[in-house]
Parts: C-alpha cells; structure tokens; sequence
C-alpha cells in the first residue's frame, strides 16, 4: 500500500484512461463449474470524469463466469464471459442528489466474439438497470440453468438479461469454467468502489455445480491492482467458512 | 403663397409620417423575423419514432413496446429537452452522443425481474419488473461502453461501440434501464 502522506492531491490526479484497470481474484477453470455467486459490498466511488470523444469514466464492482472459446482456445482474444454486479457512470460533482449515476449491469460476450466471427465491433451485450438501483451489499450470482440452457444473470435476485443469454454456451464455451471477483476502473482518477475507512469486502464466494448446489471457491489467484492508488487484500476464511477478501481505493 | 407655403409643409409632414410609419413597420417586421428565426433554431426537431429496425432489435431481446397514448413528436421532443440533463448525469455514457429515435411507449419485459425459482435445475419464473410502464425509449447511435474483460486479460480497460436504448420515466427523467442493441 501506498503511504497516505506520498499520494499526490486530488487534483494532480490523471484522467488518463490508460491507466484504470481491473484488480480481484479468480479460481482455476473447473469443468465442474456450473456458475459463481458472490456478496458485494456496496460503495459509492468518485469518478473523475474524463471526456474522450464523449464523456466517459466508471467504476464497477463485479462477479464473472467466464471460460476460453470451444474453438479457438488458444486465443485470448476469443474468450467468453457473463458477468453481473454495479458500476457507477456518473461523478459525484454532476450528480446533486447522490446516489444517481449508480446502476446494476450485466455484460456477456456474444456467441460470434467467443468463436471470433464478429463483422463489426459489437461484441458484448452489456443492460444497465436503473430502478431499483444498489444501496447495499447483496448477492450477485451468474449461472447455467439447465431447463433452458442459458447463463442468467443475476443482481439481488433480479435476472438482468430478459430470458438469460441469448445462446447455449455447450460447444461454443470450452467446458472449463472459472469465476472472478473483481473491481474495476477506467481511468486512474476515478475511485474503484471502497476506501481505506470503508473498504469493499468480497465474501461468500462460491460456485454452482452441477446438481444445482453450491460450494465455497477453493482456490483463488490474485490480480493485483496495476496502479498504486487502488489496494486488493489477502484473502481469508470467513466465519461461514468460504474464503472473503477487500477492495479499496487508498483514500480515507 | 401662404397657403401654398401651409400645403406644402402639411404635405411634407405627411410625407413624413408616412416615411416613418414605414421604417417602423419595416424595422418591427425584421425584428419579428429574427425573432421567429431565432425561435425556430432554439426549438428541437422532434426526432423520428423508433424505426421497425430498432424495434425488431429490441423484440429480440424480449423487450416488447406497445404504443402508448398522448404525446405528439414535438411533446415528447420538448419533454427529452427538459430530461436530457438528468439523462447525462444518470448515464454519463450518452452525454454529447446525440439521440437519434425516440417514442412513447408502454414498455413490457417479461424475461426481465425477480426471480421466483431460485433452483437452477428447475425453469425460470420471473414477475417482470417493467409491465405495461409508461416509458420515454431513446435511441442513442454509436455510444461507447466499458468492455469488462476477463482473465488473462485482468489488465487494460477498454471499449466498444453500439446503440443504445434508454427507458426513461417520463415524468421525471429517471433512467429506469439502459441496453446495447
């Protein structure tokens, strides 16, 4: 972790949309996984607004299903995923009445990206929701459901992408599938969701097997933060017995 | 001599008047010009409806919309004029992205809501969150969207491309949902 007293001030911060990124764990790729489930705490992190063609910036908190491509597994260019959790659009200096700007989304890749044949540069599908918005920490599960084949999505309960995603991932997604926990930003000024006082704590970490049941991630590999401003904790067994970790931007 | 001194100068009083009574009118008929000019550059241009195309897209993805009552194109336009500012700071994707279609709708989706069978194995049973809301959808061209990768490529954010489609509460510019299409 950075020293408090090193870090340059708020306004030195660089909006420089090179340098957010995404830091968390993630499992070994299982063919016994099924789908992944995980509590998110809620933050409301700051955004510095950066305005590159249109004006841009977010800061999200997450859990992803993810897999290489049945076809091409070599490249990583082709990989798939569904994810679920929220993400904040908006800075806090444009918004009066806080928290707006604030929204559950879900994002997966289209079958044409996991088999690299994509004509244009529409890849992903990605639903923001709105209302209700997230207040809380609640539950964010993704997962294969075998009366209709699709990955659903899945934010306090609710299903994010009318019917699940829109195609059977057997044959298209490799069998082996992993789950990640992350945190993400776009620029090194906006705060990913979390402070050194509040911190963003990732807990009841599991995966859904075959059968419909859960059980507690075994195994997680950290990806740490890229940029000093952002902090990812160790992970440690939690009082239920699964494995929980923190998140934070080192701001008070 | 007097007389025609008198005649001559109510003559050129009049001509006088009538002199000015043009510029006035002239001058009051420009001013409305430029004003009417001015008016009409201020007022927007209603958009067009969502095109079949758009709806199709949207059915698709199982959101359906039905034709809703009330608004002509120049309320829902004057109404998206008072929202847009709400709009870009509860979804600062879309600001300085002009809006190209946009319709009153009642919006339905049925995929869409709570979940009410938590058991994977078992089929879904969603209560839709959206039945029937009386919504305004905006299409947006060519938005650019987080693209949240996953591992091995834990590293770089990046982009895409799409149109996007926001339902707003009419009433008070909440974004209610947003989706690329």
């Amino acid at each position: 972790m950075v020293p408090q007293a090193s870090r340059a001030p708020a306004l030195a911060k660089r909006c420089d949309p090179t340098l957010g990124g995404v830091f968390g764990y993630y499992s070994p790729r299982l063919t016994t996984t099924f789908g992944t489930r995980g509590r998110i705490e809620f933050n409301d992190p700051d955004l510095c607004f950066v305005t590159i063609g249109s004006s841009y910036g977010y800061s999200a908190a997450w859990v992803m299903l993810g897999a290489k491509s049945a076809t091409h597994p070599n490249m990583t260019a082709a990989n798939a995923w569904a994810q679920v959790g929220y993400i904040r659009t908006a800075p806090a200096a444009a918004i009066p009445d806080a928290p707006t700007g604030m929204h559950y989304f879900a994002q997966y890749t289209r079958k044409c990206k996991v088999q690299n044949n994509c004509t244009n540069g529409d890849t992903v599908q990605t639903v923001f929701l709105g209302s209700p918005r997230p207040t809380a920490a609640v539950y964010y599960d993704v997962y294969l459901r075998a009366a209709d084949d699709r990955i659903h999505m899945y934010a306090d309960g609710i299903n994010l992408v009318a019917n699940g995603m829109p195609y059977d991932p057997t044959g298209v997604w490799d069998n082996n599938w992993q789950c990640t926990f992350a945190e993400e930003t776009f620029a090194e000024a906006d705060d990913a969701p979390g402070t050194i006082n509040d911190k963003t704590g990732f807990n009841y970490l599991q995966r859904y097997l075959q059968n419909g049941s859960r059980s507690n991630v075994e195994t997680l590999t950290a990806k740490d933060p890229d940029d000093a401003r952002y902090s990812l904790g160790p992970t440690s067994v939690g009082t239920y017995g699964g494995l929980i970790f923190n998140a934070w931007t080192d701001i008070p | 001599m007097i007389a025609t001194k008198i005649y001559s100068a109510r003559r050129k009083a009049l001509i006088l008047l009538v002199v000015i009574c043009a510029c006035v009118i002239g001058v009051a008929f420009r001013v409305g010009a430029v004003a009417s000019t001015q008016t009409d550059s201020a007022a927007p241009e209603p958009l067009p409806e969502l095109s079949q195309s758009t709806i199709q897209k949207l059915a698709d993805s199982g959101i359906q919309l039905a034709p809703s009552d009330g608004m002509t194109s120049q309320h829902q336009s004057d109404l998206f004029t008072a929202l847009v500012s709400r709009v870009d700071e509860e979804f600062a994707f879309v600001q300085g992205v002009d809006a190209t279609e946009m319709s009153q709708a009642l919006l339905t989706i049925g995929g869409l809501g709570p979940e009410l069978e938590r058991d994977p194995t078992k089929p879904s049973n969603i209560e839709p969150l959206f039945k029937d809301r009386n919504v305004l959808a905006v299409l947006y061209a060519d938005v650019e969207l987080p693209l949240l990768n996953a591992p091995p490529k834990l590293s770089e954010p990046s982009t895409y491309t799409a149109d996007v489609i926001v339902f707003l509460d009419p009433a008070t510019g909440e974004v209610l949902m947003a989706q690329s299409i």
